[in-house]
């Protein structure tokens, strides 16, 4: 009698120990899928964010037709322009900025990566060094028919640091993420690197 | 109760040995990258490909040169660091092309990329018997100018070949012991080797 009953009570607890189990799975992916993310931290012109590799601090946005920094519009074409100040936080000089701003609901505007210059002398894709913060331009392209929105917001992407990749064992930054929202009025026009009361720190 | 004591040590004691072994076991980054040939200013450090002499460290606020004729300044929001080297091939022709500072923090300073057609850009070619000068010039944070190292090899993050790391430990001092830095530079007028 004993035995049998003992087997009995074996399958009864594992089975409740499974059935714990996947209920505790299921009751988890319900709670990640049912949880609303956190709030997106939200930024304004001037607001120093911690993105990964970069410290940003924007300043302003506005829609040019004519040339900026050394990049000029194609027919047919405006460009949005972003000025942001870029400060290197990781160990070695890097230009791994330009997933850095993403700007959302904007429309015409061209997909793609966008064009980055340095303002202190016209340089696109500058390199940039550890502690020696730089302001540069994000340009991307618009349809030049396409009405600007009168505020521009755009996702803040982070990276995130690993100490070592699993295949080589190296340092680096993956995995990028949404880590704030940032919204600047868009300007008709500046005069690019001209009246610039925001550049003291 | 003895024999149970002694396999839980030892199996802990396999447990720390397995675990520290997994953590310090060289990564293939590490197995596979530069292997660094160290040297002093003044001094030749020999590597495998060429040979290399600093003979100068300067600093300035601002450099100046002249592109096709017409004058360029490049300002900083730092300091301009610009080390002279004295260059030689070895065995055969090669070029010098990778060159970094690293601050006696450890931060990594490449060079810069400001300075198109300056005279005396990077990389330098070379050619056995045929020494010459050439110079780097670097972007740093003021901080970083004492104790620094310089990087140089061949190309980017060599692999499996020799990296020269030469202290940078003459630095120009003025008479109270102070940096010495320049207000303008003229790269120019300074370019070494050829005109």
């Amino acid at each position: 009698m004993r035995p049998a009953f003992g087997k009995v009570k074996t399958r009864l607890l594992a089975g409740i120990g499974s059935i714990l189990a996947a209920c505790s799975a299921a009751v988890y992916g319900l709670y990640v899928k049912v949880s609303p993310p956190p709030p997106l931290a939200r930024y304004e012109a001037g607001s120093p964010i911690e993105a990964g590799q970069w410290q940003v601090v924007p300043r302003r946005a506005w829609v040019s037709r004519d040339k900026v920094y050394g990049v000029s519009p194609g027919p047919g074409q405006q460009m949005l322009v972003v000025e942001v100040d870029l400060g290197n936080r990781t160990r070695a000089s890097s230009s791994d900025y330009a997933d850095v701003l993403r700007p959302h609901a904007v429309p015409g505007l061209a997909p793609g990566a966008p064009t980055v210059a340095q303002t202190r002398d016209p340089r696109l894709s500058p390199l940039l060094h550890p502690g020696l913060a730089e302001r540069v331009a994000y340009i991307w392209v618009m349809a030049d028919s396409a009405a600007p929105p009168a505020t521009l917001t755009a996702d803040v992407v982070a990276k995130t640091y690993k100490p070592r990749d699993n295949l080589y064992g190296v340092p680096g930054w993956y995995n990028p993420a949404v880590v704030g929202r940032l919204a600047l009025p868009l300007g008709a026009s500046f005069a690019p690197g001209g009246a610039d009361a925001a550049r003291a720190p | 109760m003895k024999r149970r004591l002694a396999t839980l040590v030892l199996l802990a004691a396999a447990a720390a040995v397995l675990l520290a072994m997994q953590r310090h076991s060289p990564r293939y980054d590490e197995l596979t990258g530069p292997i660094p040939v160290s040297g002093r200013m003044g001094e030749p450090v020999r590597t495998r490909l060429f040979d290399a002499r600093v003979e100068r460290v300067a600093f300035a606020r601002q450099v100046v040169y002249r592109r096709f004729g017409s004058p360029v300044m490049r300002s900083t929001s730092g300091l301009w660091a610009i080390v002279t080297v004295e260059l030689a091939a070895r065995a055969k022709s090669v070029a010098v092309g990778q060159a970094a500072w690293e601050g006696p923090t450890g931060l990594l300073y490449q060079q810069t990329d400001r300075l198109d057609f300056s005279p005396g850009q990077p990389p330098h070619a070379l050619d056995p018997g045929l020494p010459r000068q050439g110079r780097f010039v670097f972007e740093i944070r003021p901080d970083q100018a004492g104790g620094a190292t310089l990087r140089l090899s061949e190309r980017f993050s060599p692999r499996l070949d020799s990296e020269a790391r030469i202290a940078l430990d003459t630095l120009p001092r003025n008479p109270d012991g102070s940096l010495a830095i320049a207000d303008t530079l003229d790269l120019s007028a300074a370019s070494g080797g050829r005109p």
